[in-house]
């Protein structure tokens, strides 16, 4: 009886020992994951305050212009920033233009973005830039670091972490050691001061959202690094033409002018995308049953004919040469289709 | 559902919480409701195969446990193995043979109709029918009784940790199982632990990052050197071992913290030291599986020479076809019988050689060049494995071979290798996480990693494991997470 209770005795002393020792396990475990988390925010924070940081860059500018002055909105993917330069829009028709483009932003950014700025602002355009990549994609796992992390508390910003984070997207949000786990990477390169984007002296923010390239590509790399090499469209992903026909309804609404744009990509890249036409045809469909304006800049014969390989950055960016010649063209074909109009007094000015 | 995913790490601490706390009498139930939960998560439809499967080796075996004459018991036999290997057939065989076919057809300027099904490859299905054969094979031996209780045998077909990936199990080692009592015991429970993180360690740290670099030359072969090839021939081989190994452990883990004991698949594979000694390491439930049910069944070594090389042949032919309906793979298990029938060839003459070259006074070297050289072979059969077609494998296997001087140099070597899309960095990471996984190899000699492990001070132990833990947090590769290699097959 006695060795039975003293038994059971050491039996619950061991059993408290063990839950004792797996606390204590578990207690310094989460202290490592938050000690590391607060270390790499910290990383993180003296990255950002980088200039050059571009969406960091892009969402502080725009946070400090006036409500109710931009009349023009970009959005889209990196093919927006590094396509349509502001400045040329704003001094050749006198718009109070702004791009709010990001890289590899898709149709469900797009969307919340939008409706971010319209909280504030009350553009007459918008020019959607449209992307087949973004079009293909169910999810991708850029919307915190290049726009969420950015945009002020609203229900807006509520309703974009409950509608297009993933629970996988939430839980690495939640935990800072997920979050900003890559600086760790960025800080044994050596390289936690330079941007996150690829960027040397001939690649820069400007300003209102445009980022400059003077690089150029050459047609050896265009063939011979071509990322697009093998690849096909792979259709749309129906989250994002979800989203797209959102943004048209919520254009409606608000009665702005909605035009859909695809940049030009260089020849030879397109001579290795598959199935370019599938995607083509698609937002061209879709546009028309909406009554919206769509320019394909790689589908129109003739206009697709000034983009020579060298007025390209890289496998799929204008450099500013193709910057000048697009913007040139783009604000022709926005006045020629009385999509916008000259702003006279800012002109007298 | 992948153990890599955020869903697991929700479902498992749940199944092993409810596991504990419900009465014994009911565990089983649970675990089977669980285990097609598990499986459900990646195709629900698709349960139904794994269903079918069940009933009919259930009853195949009860109806054979009822007959004495073998004769009798053939028929049953049968009916198992036409329905397995026909459901492997229509979802895994059909489309690579009718296209085999077709491609021969037409070349003869002959018309070919039959159309290729539009039918996705069940996850696992090649594991749980192996499986399952086994069994009843095993009872149409008459080496085992057929199981009565149908929900246990439901529940050794389908057990969640092994279900889509192994190991694949022996009826008598894991059935059993299935109905002593488990208790709750800290140490076991830690020790599965244990187990699971190295196994995703050796997955998100280093399998995913190699397979970056591996993706991108297999990918655009034409932008890379035959440097680059040699690299990644080597590379593919840590990020296939890591990645079914890793899974293998977080398999053998997780069944382990429920009290269960999985059998052991991989045993430092990379340490064999001739081919037949490679197959005793690698992927053992599968090797041992061809052994008991085909390569013995044929004949085995106890026949003529050249029968005994014909068994050998066949069994590896049928090894690389179980890995994949592509004629990569069938090349890949010829390789590997070539490789074993030139191995039994030349016993003597290596036997001389290494009397020659006094090999055996310096038993260290002799050991050196003996792994050097099996992981070379084992290396280049991969190529097969690993490209998706037999010209690309040529391809770069030409590749290795046109390398020239001007290509050896330091700078040549660290341009090729450092173009092939891992930033210096990241390739030091996953160097250093090859280094750390061949010391953890090495002092495995004798016993397993988490035994030597366990006789470690406390200290030693925990920052063990928080040196694994915050590697996978911070250094893992979680941004697609990636399948693992063997689900496809």
């Amino acid at each position: 009886m006695q060795a039975n209770s003293s038994t059971s005795s050491s039996k619950r002393k061991g059993f408290k020992n063990h839950i004792f020792r797996a606390l204590v396990f578990m207690l310094i475990l989460g202290l490592l994951i938050v000690g590391a988390g607060e270390l790499l925010e910290e990383m993180h924070d003296d990255n950002i305050s980088d200039k050059d940081f571009y969406p960091a860059a892009r969402w502080e500018e725009y946070y400090g212009i006036a409500p109710n002055t931009i009349d023009l909105l970009f959005l889209g993917s990196s093919h927006s920033y590094k396509s349509f330069d502001t400045e040329i829009f704003d001094e050749r028709i006198g718009t109070n233009s702004f791009n709010m483009g990001h890289s590899a932003q898709l149709l469900d950014s797009s969307y919340y973005i939008l409706r971010e700025v319209l909280r504030n602002q009350k553009p007459d355009t918008v020019v959607l830039e449209v992307y087949f990549k973004m079009m293909e994609s169910d999810h991708m796992i850029f919307q915190n670091r290049y726009c969420y992390d950015y945009m002020e508390d609203s229900d807006v910003k509520k309703e974009f972490w409950k509608d297009v984070f993933k629970a996988k997207d939430k839980f690495e949000y939640a935990i800072k050691v997920l979050r900003y786990r890559k600086h760790l990477i960025k800080w044994l390169t050596g390289t936690l001061n330079e941007t996150i984007d690829d960027v040397d002296s001939r690649e820069y923010y400007k300003s209102k959202g445009f980022v400059y390239t003077e690089k150029t590509v050459s047609v050896e790399d265009l063939k011979k690094n071509n990322i697009f090499s093998g690849y096909a469209f792979g259709g749309f992903s129906d989250i994002q033409y979800d989203y797209l026909k959102r943004i048209i309804s919520l254009c409606e609404s608000e009665n702005i002018t909605l035009v859909m744009v695809s940049v030009p990509l260089p020849e030879t890249s397109l001579g290795y995308i598959g199935g370019y036409d599938v995607f083509s045809e698609g937002i061209t469909e879709l546009s028309k049953e909406n009554d919206i304006f769509y320019i394909d800049y790689n589908s129109s014969g003739e206009i697709r004919e000034w983009f020579d390989d060298d007025m390209f950055s890289d496998y799929d960016h204008l450099n500013y040469t193709g910057v000048k010649t697009l913007d040139n063209h783009f604000i022709e074909y926005l006045l020629s289709n009385g999509l916008a109009d000259i702003n006279i007094d800012l002109k007298d000015r | 559902m992948l153990f890599n995913s955020l869903e697991f790490l929700i479902f498992f601490p749940a199944v092993v919480i409810i596991y504990f706390l419900i009465p014994h009498r009911f565990r089983w139930v649970f675990l089977l409701l669980s285990s097609y939960y598990f499986y459900m998560a990646w195709r629900p439809e698709y349960i139904v195969l794994i269903l079918i499967s069940t009933i009919v080796d259930y009853f195949a075996c009860i109806w054979m446990g009822k007959e004495k004459e073998k004769k009798k018991r053939k028929k049953f036999l049968y009916l198992s193995l036409i329905c397995n290997l026909g459901l492997l057939f229509v979802f895994k065989y059909f489309n690579f043979f009718n296209d085999s076919i077709r491609t021969v057809v037409t070349g003869f300027n002959m018309e070919y109709g039959i159309p290729d099904f539009s039918l996705l490859l069940p996850m696992g299905i090649s594991f749980y029918t192996f499986q399952t054969l086994s069994y009843t094979i095993d009872v149409y031996r008459g080496r085992r009784q057929p199981e009565k209780h149908f929900g246990i045998f439901a529940l050794y077909v389908s057990f969640f940790p092994q279900l889509v990936a192994g190991p694949i199990e022996r009826s008598d080692r894991l059935m059993p199982q299935f109905f002593e009592k488990k208790s709750f015991d800290f140490d076991r429970v830690s020790m599965g632990l244990q187990r699971m993180a190295w196994g995703f360690f050796k997955k998100v740290v280093i399998a995913d990052r190699l397979a970056i670099v591996v993706n991108n030359v297999y990918g655009n072969p034409g932008q890379y050197d035959g440097i680059s090839y040699i690299a990644v021939m080597f590379l593919f081989s840590f990020q296939i071992f890591c990645d079914f190994s890793g899974y293998s452990d977080i398999a053998i883990g997780a069944a382990k913290v429920m009290g269960f004991d999985l059998m052991e698949n991989f045993k430092r594979p990379f340490f064999a030291k001739s081919i037949s000694d490679f197959w005793r390491r690698w992927h053992i439930s599968l090797s041992s599986w061809f052994k008991d049910y085909l390569y013995i069944p044929l004949g085995g070594n106890r026949v003529s020479v050249p029968r005994n090389y014909l068994n050998l042949f066949i069994t590896f032919l049928i090894s690389g076809l179980w890995h994949g309906a592509n004629w990569g793979f069938v090349v890949w298990g010829a390789l590997h019988g070539v490789w074993l029938m030139i191995e039994k060839a030349t016993i003597g003459i290596r036997a001389k050689t290494n009397r020659l070259l006094r090999l055996e006074k310096v038993p260290f070297i002799h050991k050196v060049l003996q792994v050097g050289f099996t992981f070379f072979l084992v290396s280049f059969a991969f190529v097969f494995f690993r490209a998706e077609s037999l010209p690309l494998a040529w391809y770069m296997i030409k590749g290795i071979f046109t390398i020239d001087a001007s290509m050896l140099g330091f700078s040549g070597i660290a341009n090729s290798i450092g173009g092939m899309g891992l930033g210096k960095v990241e390739m030091i990471l996953a160097v250093l996480s090859i280094f750390i996984l061949e010391i953890a190899h090495i002092s495995e000699r004798k016993k397993p990693l988490f035994d030597v492990l366990s006789e470690k001070p406390l200290v030693l132990k925990w920052t063990f494991m928080y040196v694994i833990l915050m590697t996978i947090l911070l250094f893992g590769v979680f941004d697609n997470a990636s399948e693992f290699i063997y689900f496809q097959f």
